[in-house]
């Protein structure tokens, strides 16, 4: 057995190159712009919840939207770690990304990595300008951690596939154009990860219901989409048949490792910063120190992370990790908060504290279960460490 | 490979050969002197001091790389005090290296008493926890005197030493002064004096950590129960998968910490990374006990050689509570507007005109 200095180890030198600097300040003043001109309320999970065309295509607009994408598909030319800056700034500020979040963190390099000239050409511009946006069909309602036991089914057929089944948590789907349904093709659950492929389908086809599921603010994010012998044609399959779970394998290492894994409260935190700040006096300082140093650690590890990747490593150990100890940090930050600044207080001033934590502490069990439970990912670990 | 891995491997190599169980249960209260001698002789007591004062010239990645494994061996000897602290101080001043550990006397709090005298100061009094004392020929004292800190090399024989140890069993002695001459260094502070031994310290965690994580992955897998190795029960899967989250946390800590000492602006790093280094010691330490069960609990097994070092280090040279007050108060200053541009993503700076003290 490797010791785990070896296992878990990432490389040494993650100094930012100073066009990556730069472009995180054009980022950041942009958004301080908007911030002030009212485009948008900084809040907990907006990366997420807050879905926002508008400044989906501003920002695409101004190419901080697929920038580490070729510009022969509309991208930028740049790197993961331009992307990293800005992903970073989006979630530091707080600002409601979530219509093109989903396109530029998986189904884009997904496209790159796995789809044909024809798919990249037809979906990858439009994503990088802010106007075509992603939904993700995974998760069954009999089909949650243990997603290969999937039952929603594509049959072949003349020019294409039909395909029926029942996705659900699939995150703003009543508002994209698209989503990529991992289903099965070949095979039956016993077979488990072989036979399963993603398809691309487009939501407005014939035979697609798109409903809402409420979570327990009211809120309406997540949906159930069933798929109704839905036609899809042959340009919609994306990669190699039977190869969907190692396709998806690749995307759950991005989608886990992001900084939004451990930024979502950072609002709050903001808050937290400020009220203690305003009030004066040595209360609160420690707690918040506590918070910035797990902070600072997290960027690090997740920093690490995107640079593995980028030099083409697949560190899904890694990752995590880093969801797994993010979320928890997520949640930290709620309970903190709420001791230091009494209730009498968290209206004070513009009542933006107060709306900060009432967000992050409702929230709070989302960040645990999406994208892989915390209880998976600690299995994942273990296994990735040799047990 | 590259040379840093190759540094790497030769330390540990030359720990896992040296420093065995048996030196560590003899150098309980103690030092091993055979240990030092074998990191003298391959060069690795001084690797980053500079090239004309005697040293490697190396970069101080290589002096942290080589204090994290002292601490994941549990190594019997001053290396971290004395390369990370002793000799940075000792090469600010200008002094050429010597043979043997050159051990920090760190006098920051107003322990002493100092009489201004011939350009610097005289001081006298006691400093209490001392790490190494009474092993060492050479003492670096660093007094905290007039809003900076000066700085003199104090023969070994030249103090009264009252041997103690920390919980480890590690000697902390209290050092008494009579007249030691101290000269003020340009450009350092308490804080920086303070910074560097936390970041020495946060180290040795690190590597410990390591080392704890290390024996439950393999007492996980051998030890057998109900017919099957723990490792087989999802608790104590997760047990060594948070287990190894608290390390990677605080490896990557500390790497930051060690990247912004070098580029000169070590505070706010350094703060963090002993807090987060603090906070996972007691969980690892924890949960280790907890794998191991009974046997790990005992004076044989060598478990305790390293939860014992977790235990007494998170305590030195600053807990947690301490630098999370320092790094609180540096993120309430900078206020909500600069919380993330001024404290978090802000890159290290130089600040402008002052020599480099890291």
């Amino acid at each position: 057995m490797k010791g785990v200095a070896d296992l878990l180890r990432l490389g040494d030198d993650l100094s930012l190159p100073p066009s990556a600097e730069e472009l995180r300040l054009e980022v950041r003043g942009f958004l301080e712009e908007e911030r002030v001109r009212g485009t948008y309320t900084p809040r907990c999970d907006a990366w997420h919840t807050g879905f926002s065309p508008e400044l989906s295509r501003k920002l695409g607009a101004r190419g901080w939207i697929g920038i580490s994408w070729p510009t022969r598909y509309g991208g930028g030319g740049r790197t993961a770690l331009d992307r990293y800056v800005i992903t970073e700034e989006l979630l530091a500020a707080g600002a409601p990304v979530a219509a093109h979040w989903v396109s530029d963190r998986q189904t884009g390099p997904g496209l790159l990595r796995y789809g044909t000239e024809e798919q990249r050409h037809r979906f990858m511009p439009g994503m990088a300008a802010g106007e075509i946006y992603f939904a993700l069909g995974m998760s069954e309602p009999d089909s949650g951690s243990d997603l290969a036991s999937l039952r929603t089914r594509a049959e072949p057929c003349d020019g294409g596939w039909r395909l029926s089944g029942t996705k659900v948590w699939s995150s703003h789907a009543h508002t994209c154009q698209f989503i990529t349904v991992l289903c099965r093709t070949a095979g039956t659950s016993e077979d488990k990860h072989a036979g399963l492929s993603q398809l691309i389908v487009d939501l407005s086809s014939p035979g697609v219901s798109v409903r809402p599921i409420r979570i327990l603010t009211g809120a309406h994010h997540f949906n159930e989409v069933v798929f109704d012998d839905v036609s899809v044609p042959a340009e919609g399959l994306l990669g190699e048949p039977g190869q969907g779970w190692e396709q998806i394998t690749a995307e759950l290492a991005l989608e886990r490792s992001g900084p939004e894994r451990f930024m979502s409260t950072f609002p709050l935190l903001v808050e937290l910063v400020e009220a203690v700040a305003r009030r004066g006096g040595h209360g609160g300082v420690e707690a918040i120190g506590e918070l910035v140093a797990e902070l600072l650690a997290l960027r690090r590890l997740s920093l690490a992370v995107a640079v593995a990747i980028e030099s083409g490593e697949a560190p899904g150990l890694q990752a995590a990790l880093v969801k797994d100890l993010g979320t928890r940090f997520e949640r930290r930050v709620g309970e903190v908060s709420r001791l230091v600044i009494e209730p009498g207080a968290r209206s004070d001033h513009d009542g933006a504290f107060g709306e900060r934590l009432a967000e992050a502490v409702l929230l709070a069990p989302g960040a645990h279960l999406r994208g892989g439970t915390n209880e998976i990912l600690r299995g994942i670990v273990a296994k990735g460490l040799g047990m | 490979m590259d040379e840093r891995d190759l540094l790497i491997d030769t330390v540990d190599a030359l720990l896992t050969t040296h420093c065995g169980p048996e030196v560590l249960q003899a150098a309980r209260g103690s030092w091993a002197p055979a240990v030092w001698k074998e990191l003298e002789q391959a060069g690795l007591t001084t690797v980053s001091v500079a090239a004309d004062l005697g040293g490697g010239g190396g970069a101080l990645a290589d002096t942290a790389a080589i204090v994290r494994l002292t601490g994941r061996h549990a190594a019997p000897v001053p290396l971290a005090e004395s390369a990370l602290v002793a000799l940075w101080l000792g090469e600010l001043a200008g002094e050429a290296v010597r043979p043997g550990p050159a051990v920090p006397v760190l006098a920051l709090g107003g322990e002493l008493t100092s009489t201004p005298a011939g350009g610097g100061w005289t001081v006298s009094g006691s400093v209490h926890d001392v790490p190494w004392a009474r092993i060492a020929q050479r003492l670096v004292l660093a007094v905290a005197v007039d809003d900076t800190v000066a700085v003199g090399l104090v023969d070994g024989t030249a103090v009264d030493v009252a041997e103690g140890t920390n919980i480890a069993g590690e000697p902390r002695d209290t050092v008494t002064i009579d007249g030691a001459r101290v000269v003020a260094l340009d450009g350092v502070s308490a804080e920086h004096v303070r910074v560097r031994a936390a970041l020495a310290r946060t180290g040795l965690m690190v590597g410990a950590m390591e080392r704890v994580l290390d024996l439950s992955m393999i007492y996980a897998v051998q030890r057998e129960q109900f017919g099957r190795p723990l490792a087989r029960f999802q608790v104590i899967r997760h047990y060594i998968a948070e287990m190894a989250g608290e390390v990677a946390a605080a490896r990557a800590g500390f790497d930051a910490a060690v990247d912004a000492v070098a580029a000169g602006d070590g505070m706010v790093a350094v703060a963090a990374a002993k807090v987060r280094a603090g906070r996972s010691a007691g969980e690892v330490a924890g949960l280790a006990h907890q794998i191991h069960g009974a046997i790990g609990f005992t004076d044989e097994h060598v478990l305790h050689h390293s939860t014992t070092r977790l235990w007494a280090w998170r305590d030195e040279d600053g807990t947690e509570a301490h630098w999370a007050g320092v790094l609180g108060r540096r993120a309430v200053e900078a206020g909500a507007a600069g919380l993330w541009s001024g404290c978090i993503a802000a890159p290290p700076l130089r600040e402008h005109g002052e020599q480099e003290v890291s």
